[in-house]
């Protein structure tokens, strides 16, 4: 007799690739240490590394793992590359909102965010359906231009309506590509409002939509490239300095997912966002925003490869999202926030529908309440339901996943990818899942691989089947068994009885520290780390540790960074 | 509800106080494309995934004796127009980076070259060329500007790789929403555009030409300037960009065919309407072809891996008879593995699915005394050998349809060696009546013969 669950089965997890895929791990990590020790994770890889629409990575680029701290910045290659990449849904409906200076949102039915999967790079290039898409926003773009007429189409009297066409597009086209319309773009659109008026005879307003429409569907107002149709100039030593625009622009979209405010693209227009200094500045002032809430949301659900958009849900998925928001809010969201915050707080926002996943009893209605949690139990994100959910099964746990997630997630470290494994391994009746993960690794090459790695850090979280606590696996009748030890990466051999002690020890642990400064590179660079990246990551960590790990800081230091203000160019990119 | 966005969207221009003369053409010249005369050879590729064991999946016998297993039984009406081929291998994904193994590779499926990205545990994967039916289209432009695009489409493909592919690193998406679909392809039930006069709509569709040329120009000049392989993204995007474009040429005074009905009592996104969603499938297909809509489709069922997939219609889902496991009560994936009943029962609906598609499309009778299934190729590919062993090599496929007499139909081919199933892509080009060499470079061989008539 044997229960439901066997190791073919793992793959259906019914979890993102990355989890099935590690989960199945190779057992060819490299692990160091005798076999009497505990496990030590393996030496880094690269970290989050995009998508299908993301930069290729050359294969000569130079890795940047392990201890930052001990790493040399490498000269290799000059810079990173910038990659072609579109407007997220936010970013678009934020543009098109500043280009009819009131709040629009033309994205709600587009779906889910196209290339999102993969890492921090958040949209790709429009093909096929994405085009479509795009068309009939920019009609809508039209269509209000058309209502809004009377306060765009802004011309002293007397103009010819040549000249006020050419300052609408001017005007219209700054906002929507973030600099200015170069001359060819001008000539462009406003022949196409003049044939529009000569030759189809359209109205003064339905002109000026149909220019608006065009405008909306120029790649300068739809990807990220502020540079226009010009070619960029690199250096002696290879880099590419941001133009003024595209230094605004990266600032702004990553701070704000919006285009530069007014004081950033005067900026940006007198060149002064050049120099880092003044990039710094724009960036605390923006940091002290409505939208950093936000920003740390996003990092967060990026980094943890979590959905953050309660669109087309319902229901207590709703609810955890809401709470998670509330939770990152008040632990990396606020200044004095920290990084330990966010793995160590036991305050948790509650409903009536979140507080029975917890055990927590009398709180009514759908409003979220802080509540202390038992720190014997949980502790931060990493015992929140919907992480756990995420993690796990939806009624038992699944270590090998939760390991694997915990040493990417929070550790940045990653296993290899796994072989291709047709055995059949099946969980036996009476026993509990650690059991049968434990008989995996002690039957099989992974003894010596990658789930001798993962498998402890997830049996931590044993008394989690799916979100809710259990003190007995409820398959096999057995107590539940959450004790072990690991060694961190760095060396560090904790020994731990439950969830909150690893959790602790990875919260004060120089991993964790380095890991959440990578995780803030990655989101504001939208590429993996590289060797020749190490000064902005040196200088970014030892800024976070003045700070005590308010991540403010380190978000505002490498917006100064070269690794955020410089590239090279692309293979095949010609350079003037 | 999804199916309302396009109406909801001219309520939303209504709102803003557009007037009927600038309400959007787009569905009606979608509608308008079709009805062409005689009988154009098409071409449907159904893809899925999680394999099927050979023994179960095969016929016995050999030539045009064979017979249908019992999995495939439901094809035994169209025996005689059907051909199971046995030896096909993903030669292009063996040549692919980093152990391309099925789940996630769906690129490799209908393109003839390896990929040129490929990280199986980020999902990534990069065709590093057109996909079939994007080809085709390109070749039939060569000729005749005005072919209409491929239909892609997908039942719950999720966020996975795009199936869909213009050229290398160009996904094409794959429509997730039925009716969207069939909006797209007859106009939007509800809230069709107020009735404007011929000539101002006319002036209108002319105008928004002049805006179009300016917008592919612009397009254009931005791409010339980008480095290789954003030239190559941004390409795939001025790609789908003229074919929007060419949607405008079309007059809506040409539309002859009678609107078909679609009864939107399902939501298209849910497992437990599953069988009324292949009902409409079926229909849609039929129409799209027979309309001339499209000569082309691409179709995916899944994501792949089947996680988002349950089907309590058979009884296999999270609250059914058989309760499968794991998040979403996926029941494809890990059956597959074990090669359960549960399993068998599945492959054995879907392919009955495949033979209603096929029964339809040969229902509607063309010129010569041909039906629409004997002017088509119709082929199912699957990304894996099977389940448990996520081989590239021995992968299930069969393919119905002469397309215009050029295949041969009624057999089972057993090749010797294990052959490139882009050689089987090569033939389906000829046969559709282009050059394939373009496809791949004949990378792994030109035409499969055994298939010829």
């Amino acid at each position: 007799m044997t229960n439901t669950l066997s190791w073919s089965r793992l793959h259906g997890f019914g979890l993102p690739v990355t989890g099935i895929a590690l989960v199945l791990a190779a057992c060819t990590g490299n692990i160091e240490g005798d076999s009497a020790a505990p496990p030590m994770l393996p030496g880094a890889v690269a970290g989050a590394s995009g998508q299908a629409g993301a930069p290729p990575v050359p294969t000569v680029e130079p890795a940047a793992i392990g201890d930052i701290t001990k790493l040399i910045q490498s000269h290799d290659l000059p810079a990173g590359i910038v990659g072609l990449r579109g407007l997220t849904r936010a970013e678009y409906d934020n543009t098109v909102s500043a280009m009819l200076g009131e709040p629009v949102s033309l994205t709600g039915d587009w779906g889910e965010e196209i290339g999102d999967a993969g890492g921090f790079p958040t949209a790709r290039p429009a093909s096929g359906l994405e085009v479509q898409a795009y068309f009939e926003a920019a009609e809508a773009v039209g269509a209000r231009v058309k209502t809004a007429f009377k306060r765009l189409w802004t011309c002293d009297a007397g103009t010819q309506e040549a000249a006020c066409a050419e300052q609408f597009v001017k005007r219209f086209g700054r906002a929507a590509f973030r600099r200015p319309v170069l001359d060819t773009e001008l000539a462009s659109f406003a022949g196409l409002f003049t044939t529009a008026r000569s030759t189809h005879a359209l109205a003064l307003e339905d002109a000026a939509a149909l220019v608006a429409e065009a405008i909306a569907q120029s790649p300068s107002f739809m990807y990220h490239w502020e540079l226009g149709p010009q070619r960029p100039v690199a250096g002696a030593d290879g880099k590419v300095s941001l133009t003024a625009y595209e230094a605004a622009a990266r600032l702004s979209y990553f701070l704000t997912q919006a285009p530069p405010d007014a004081q950033l693209a005067a900026d940006a227009d007198s060149g002064k966002t050049l120099d880092a200094k003044v990039l710094t500045g724009h960036a605390t002032r923006l940091l002290g925003g409505a939208t950093t809430a936000q920003l740390f949301e996003l990092l967060v659900a990026k980094m943890l490869h979590l959905g953050n958009n309660s669109k087309g849900q319902s229901g207590l998925d709703v609810s955890l999202l809401d709470a998670r928001h509330r939770f990152i809010g008040s632990t990396l969201g606020n200044l004095g926030g920290s990084i330990q915050a966010l793995l160590l707080s036991t305050d948790y926002y509650l409903n009536a529908q979140l507080a029975p996943l917890y055990g927590v009893a009398g709180i009514q209605g759908d409003a979220l309440v802080k509540t202390a949690m038992d720190p014997a139990q949980r502790l931060g994100i990493l015992t929140h339901a919907d992480y756990l959910k995420y993690t796990g099964k939806a009624d038992d746990s699944l270590p090998p996943r939760r390991g694997e997630k915990l040493l990417l997630e929070f550790l940045c470290q990653a296993t290899p990818a796994p072989p291709l494994i047709p055995a059949d391994l099946v969980r036996e009746s009476g026993q509990t899942q650690r059991e049968f993960f434990e008989n995996v690794v002690e039957k099989t090459a992974c003894a010596t691989g990658c789930h001798a790695t993962i498998d402890p850090l997830g049996y931590a979280f044993e008394h989690f089947g799916g979100s809710t606590w259990r003190d007995v696996d409820a398959a096999s009748n057995k107590p539940i068994n959450s004790t072990g030890s690991v060694t961190l990466p760095f060396g560090q051999v904790v020994h731990y009885a439950g969830a909150p002690d690893l959790v602790q020890a990875i919260a004060g642990s120089e991993e964790y520290r380095q890991c959440m400064t990578r995780q803030v590179f990655r989101m504001a660079t939208g590429r993996a780390e590289a060797g020749y990246d190490i000064d902005s990551l040196k200088s970014a960590l030892a800024v976070q540790r003045a700070a005590h790990d308010d991540l403010h800081a380190t978000l505002v230091d490498l917006t100064g960074s070269e690794a955020f203000r410089f590239r090279r160019l692309n293979e095949g990119e010609l350079a003037r | 509800m999804k199916s309302q966005t396009k109406f909801d969207r001219r309520l939303f221009l209504r709102g803003l106080g557009v007037g009927g003369a600038m309400l959007p053409l787009l569905d009606a010249d979608f509608a308008s494309a079709g009805c062409t005369n005689g009988s154009p050879k098409r071409m449907v590729a159904i893809q899925y995934g999680n394999g099927c064991a050979e023994n179960a999946w095969l016929p016995s016998g050999v030539g045009d004796s064979y017979k249908l297993s019992d999995l495939c039984s439901s094809l035994t009406p169209l025996q005689s127009k059907v051909t199971f081929i046995k030896g096909l291998e993903y030669k292009n994904g063996k040549d692919s980076p980093n152990d391309v193994s099925g789940h996630h590779d769906l690129p490799i499926m209908l393109t003839g070259v390896p990929l040129v990205e490929h990280k199986h545990d980020a999902s990534i994967a990069v065709a590093g060329g057109a996909s079939i039916d994007q080809y085709i289209v390109q070749q039939a432009r060569l000729t005749n500007p005005n072919e209409p695009r491929p239909l892609v489409f997908a039942y719950k493909l999720g966020r996975e790789p795009a199936v869909s592919w213009s050229g290398a690193r160009q996904p094409v998406s794959s429509e997730q929403d039925l009716y969207k679909v069939f909006d797209q392809l007859f106009g939007a039930a509800p809230g069709a555009p107020a009735a404007v006069p011929n000539a101002d709509l006319d002036n209108l569709r002319a105008a928004k030409k002049s805006m179009l040329d300016v917008v592919g120009k612009d397009i254009g000049r931005f791409c010339a300037n980008l480095g290789t392989a954003d030239r190559q993204r941004c390409e795939g995007h001025l790609s789908a960009f003229r074919d929007l474009e060419m949607n405008f040429g079309a007059s809506v005074s040409k539309s002859t065919c009678e609107k078909p009905t679609l009864t939107r009592d399902f939501n298209p996104s849910d497992v437990k309407d599953m069988q009324k969603y292949m009902d409409a499938w079926v229909k849609v297909i039929t129409f799209a072809l027979s309309s001339g809509f499209t000569r082309n489709i691409n179709f995916i069922f899944g994501d792949g891996i089947g996680d988002e997939i349950s089907y309590p219609h058979l009884g296999f889902g999270r609250n059914s008879a058989i309760s499968v496991y794991d998040r979403g009560g996926n029941a494809d994936h890990g059956e597959a593995h074990n090669n359960t009943q549960v399993h068998f029962t599945v492959r054995k609906w879907f392919i009955s699915q495949v033979a209603k598609l096929l029964t339809e499309l040969d229902s509607v009778k063309e010129d010569g005394g041909r039906t629409l299934l004997d002017n088509s190729v119709v082929f199912t590919l699957n990304n894996m050998s099977t389940g448990g062993g996520h081989g590239l090599s021995g992968v299930p496929a069969f393919f119905a349809g002469s397309c215009g007499g050029y295949l041969k139909t009624g057999r089972f081919v057993q090749l010797a060696n294990s052959v490139s199933h882009s050689r089987m892509l090569h033939s389906f080009i000829q046969a559709m009546g282009y050059d394939p060499k373009g496809f791949d470079g004949a990378r792994y061989g030109s035409e499969l013969t055994e298939i010829k008539a």
